[in-house]
């Protein structure tokens, strides 16, 4: 999974987001690494919908303006678990590497 | 949530995003269009009226790589691939056939047959008793050319005498060397020369009294490019169609899609089989110029596709023409079929842009 997908799918995992709302989601939660385009954004909520991990929960529509909520299916929940459980295993044994080599303390300094 | 949280766009700046996304699919501009133009004016700082020139770039590019994009949803995204990439494949094939035609089309004209007639008396000198002139079948390999023979008992052609009165007739002449082309021989040598002027070359070739003229255009330099950038423009064009049928997941369009590709095969494989021909034989010296689009317009039958399968085709000239015409006529029906019979769509209600 790549990680601006992994991003989207964590900032649906609390609540209901629209597209702008999941630009700021992923930025807080990438500490601003991770700026989303609306193309890559939309192009990603489009594949991750016919995949079934997102689903639309409701919408607002006003002049022409439109603002599409999605929300973490089930089936989403669990990829994103499994995801999770993954990059998890992947950091330990990374810093499990750096202990074994010395000198170098894992963590934040 | 009232609508003054809604974002107060410049009406030039949101006119913009919406051509710009223009870019996009049809379906996908309906389906997306408006949460995208949304989402574009929430991001974009107050009394802005023009987009950056990276936004605009980012959204041809997102816009195309759409257009490109097959549905990823199982189990339709392996039928979908397989149909794209023979439309890749069809596609490339007419394309090169295309590029083939257009590239003859930048050769010089033929001239008429008079003028091949009187080259020929010029090149088989005195006395050439008979010059019939025929035109060889238009085209075995897709390029006009005239053929005309001669033959004057008890005389011996000089070879260095007609290269000299072709040379003073303004002709770029070359060596005359000792050639092979007439299937029965005499006792006397043969040999020939080649002659070029005006986009055209004269191949000649003497044995005793007999002398044979081949008059046709020679390739501008255009030929191979054109056929290369036809089969990559009929490629890339086949992978578009496929995607946008792809898109609306129509049932009725997926079966002409089969039925369409089933009736390419046989011509697009003798399209392909030609384009390799082409670019192989190209240039080598006493090989006639190969073109890909003569295998649709052939005076004679050349069974399509691949040896196997020549034992089902009936025997006629237009075959491969037939075939590739159907094949092109059952796409068109396969586009409309998608057109009128999408699949009812999964995503909530499309709002217009």
């Amino acid at each position: 999974m790549q990680e601006p997908t992994f991003l989207i799918l964590t900032a649906l995992a609390g609540r209901a987001l629209h597209g702008y709302g999941i630009i700021q989601a992923v930025s807080a939660l990438s500490d601003g690494d991770v700026t989303l385009r609306p193309g890559t954004l939309y192009g990603a909520l489009d594949r991750l919908a016919e995949q079934s991990l997102i689903a639309v929960e409701r919408e607002e529509a006003v002049e022409g303006r439109l603002r599409r909520y999605y929300r973490l299916t089930d089936s989403g929940a669990q990829t994103l678990a499994v995801e999770a459980g993954r990059l998890r295993r992947r950091a330990a044994a990374a810093e499990s590497q750096l202990r074994s080599r010395g000198g170098l303390a894992p963590g934040p300094a | 949530m009232s609508a003054s949280e809604w974002p107060a766009a410049e009406p030039a700046l949101e006119r913009i995003y919406r051509r710009l996304l223009h870019a996009y699919p049809g379906s996908y501009r309906r389906r997306h269009g408006a949460e995208i133009v949304t989402t574009l004016l929430e991001m974009a700082e107050p009394g802005r009226r023009r987009p950056t020139a990276a936004e605009v770039a980012h959204l041809l590019g997102s816009g195309l790589r759409q257009r490109f994009r097959l549905p990823s949803r199982r189990p339709l995204a392996w039928l979908a691939a397989l149909l794209a990439l023979l439309a890749l494949l069809a596609g490339g094939a007419l394309g090169a056939a295309a590029g083939s035609w257009a590239g003859v089309h930048t050769f010089t004209a033929l001239p008429p047959a008079g003028q091949a007639r009187a080259l020929h008396v010029q090149v088989a000198g005195p006395p050439a008793t008979t010059v019939p002139v025929d035109p060889l079948p238009a085209g075995a390999e897709g390029v006009p050319m005239w053929w005309t023979h001669s033959s004057a008992d008890g005389t011996v052609w000089d070879g260095e005498q007609a290269r000299a009165r072709l040379a003073a007739d303004g002709w770029q002449v070359g060596p005359l060397t000792a050639t092979d082309r007439f299937e029965t021989g005499t006792a006397a040598p043969e040999h020939g020369f080649d002659a070029v002027r005006d986009g055209l070359r004269a191949t000649v070739t003497g044995e005793g009294g007999s002398v044979v003229l081949d008059l046709g255009p020679y390739d501008t330099g255009w030929l191979l490019p054109l056929i290369g950038a036809g089969l990559a423009a009929g490629a890339v064009t086949g992978w578009l169609i496929a995607a946008a049928v792809a898109r609306r997941r129509s049932r009725p369009a997926t079966i002409t899609a089969v039925v369409t590709f089933a009736v390419l095969f046989a011509p697009a494989w003798s399209l392909y089989d030609d384009t390799v021909m082409a670019f192989q034989l190209h240039g080598r010296p006493g090989v006639q110029l190969m073109t890909v689009h003569a295998q649709l317009t052939s005076g004679h039958f050349d069974p399509p596709g691949p040896a196997w399968l020549s034992w089902i085709w009936p025997q006629v000239t237009w075959i491969n023409l037939a075939l590739a015409g159907t094949g092109v006529l059952l796409a068109v029906v396969t586009v409309a079929l998608a057109l009128a019979f999408p699949a009812r769509t999964t995503t909530a209600r499309q709002v217009a842009v």
